[in-house]
């Protein structure tokens, strides 16, 4: 028998379900600490330029145009979906 | 006072700026529901507790409420937490900075300790803990919270409305002035820029904020002189003030302390003096449905004293401390914020002759 039926409770279902996106998200995480490693030994980027990189005016206004176009789909999608 | 933060930090913070933009669409979406189920100012109860429980059964009606309230509480939880984290993460770095900054011609007395008042201890004020939560509170709250993350919402000049609202002041300048509630220091740098000759003043119950604020003031090489004591209660001599002023301060402060600030405010001032002061929108400049729509958003935001600040009719209790002509009354900026009190001890100079 299937243990993850539809009669499960809603968080049985959504803690594997986060559980599965957040090993990818660490994976993902241990990549770019991987790279961020390899760029400094290779003497292209220096230790945390990644860190100290601070973005100008222009910059920031595309970081926050795409930030919000990535969390408004999120959220749409949460059912806030209607005409405002 | 620039803080940079390292790429954790300030992508969480940018990701929380647009959660709060998610959050006002949303409510946007609940907003259309609710007018398209026939709820809106007239067809809400009249008084106010009636009111918040038909609108609050209302809003639940809506599909788009849960995630309204999922996104809402996610940032209100959160983004405190995330403040502090994106400070920690920098701490290394500015901690010498900051340290070196409370050394310099502003001054700061703490003598009050524990002996603070029960509304302010121990509230978790905003669901972010207390003021003190973080041993840097001051600049978690100032230059993250306050510059980086609402200051978003406001073309990258959060202060304009502070430095707006010292227009409506009737004396070109003033020698002594007291601020109330100084918090970070940002209204205290707004007065020291529109009346460089003034001696200034500043009390807050929280030592967190107050430690910020004199190193905004040594950055700036004012000569603030700093307290934490109570607005209500300071201890300074009977007419020892020319304008007693604050800002974003009123909405923290149950109505028996807001009442009796003003009390305090009239025993400092010298004849003539004057109060203003700036915060959010009363009740009495909203419609039935905003009214609704602030105080839900007020209780489960971490704002315990909304309902009784917003309830009150200000130039009322000004006029009861003993002030005389009392105007409560909406800015006429842009963003029509804040909402502020103005008023006189006694023979103040008439409104007309203002510079």
């Amino acid at each position: 028998m299937n243990e993850t039926s539809s009669s499960t409770a809603p968080e049985e279902r959504w803690v594997p379900a986060m559980l599965t996106l957040a090993r990818e998200l660490w994976v993902m995480r241990d990549r770019q600490r991987v790279l961020e490693q390899l760029l400094a030994e290779r003497g292209v980027l220096p230790a945390g330029a990644a860190d100290a990189w601070q973005p100008d005016a222009t910059q920031q206004a595309a970081i926050d145009a795409e930030c919000r176009r990535f969390v408004q789909a999120l959220v749409l999608e949460m059912g806030a979906k209607g005409a405002a | 006072m620039e803080l940079d933060l390292a790429q954790r930090g300030r992508a969480s913070v940018d990701f929380v700026a647009a959660v709060g933009a998610a959050t006002a669409q949303a409510r946007r979406v609940v907003d259309a529901q609710l007018r398209a189920d026939g709820v809106d100012a007239a067809s809400l109860p009249q008084s106010l507790p009636e009111r918040c429980a038909a609108f609050d059964a209302a809003v639940q009606r809506t599909s788009a409420w849960p995630a309204f309230a999922a996104i809402r509480d996610w940032a209100g939880v959160n983004h405190g937490r995330i403040a502090m984290e994106a400070f920690d993460e920098v701490r290394a770095a500015v901690e010498p900075r900051l340290r070196a900054l409370e050394r310099g011609p502003t001054t700061l007395e703490a003598t009050l300790g524990d002996d603070l008042p029960g509304y302010f201890r121990g509230v978790a004020f905003h669901r972010t803990g207390s003021w003190d939560a973080h041993d840097f509170m001051g600049a978690v709250h100032g230059e993250i919270v306050h510059r980086r993350l609402v200051g978003r919402n406001f073309g990258g000049d959060i202060y304009a409305q502070r430095r707006d609202m010292l227009a409506e002041l009737a004396r070109p300048s003033y020698a002594r002035i007291l601020e109330i509630g100084v918090s970070s220091g940002n209204y205290t740098v707004a007065l020291s820029q529109r009346f460089p000759d003034a001696a200034i003043t500043g009390v807050d119950l929280s030592l967190r904020m107050l430690e910020h604020a004199q190193r905004i003031g040594n950055e700036l090489g004012q000569r603030w002189r700093l307290y934490q004591r109570a607005g209500e209660a300071t201890g300074f001599d009977a007419g020892s003030f020319d304008l007693v002023t604050w800002y974003s301060l009123g909405h923290e402060l149950p109505e028996s302390a807001m009442r009796a600030l003003l009390r305090e405010a009239w025993r400092l001032l010298a004849p003539g003096g004057e109060i203003l002061g700036g915060d959010v929108i009363p009740y009495l400049a909203q419609d039935p449905l905003a009214q609704a729509w602030a105080d839900h958003e007020a209780r489960v935001g971490g704002e315990p004293y909304w309902r009784e600040y917003c309830s009150l009719d200000l130039a009322r209790c000004a006029t009861e401390a003993g002030f005389e002509r009392a105007r409560y009354f909406q800015a006429t900026t842009p963003r029509r914020f804040p909402f502020i009190l103005h008023a006189f001890k006694g023979a103040g100079l008439p409104v007309e002759v203002r510079a």
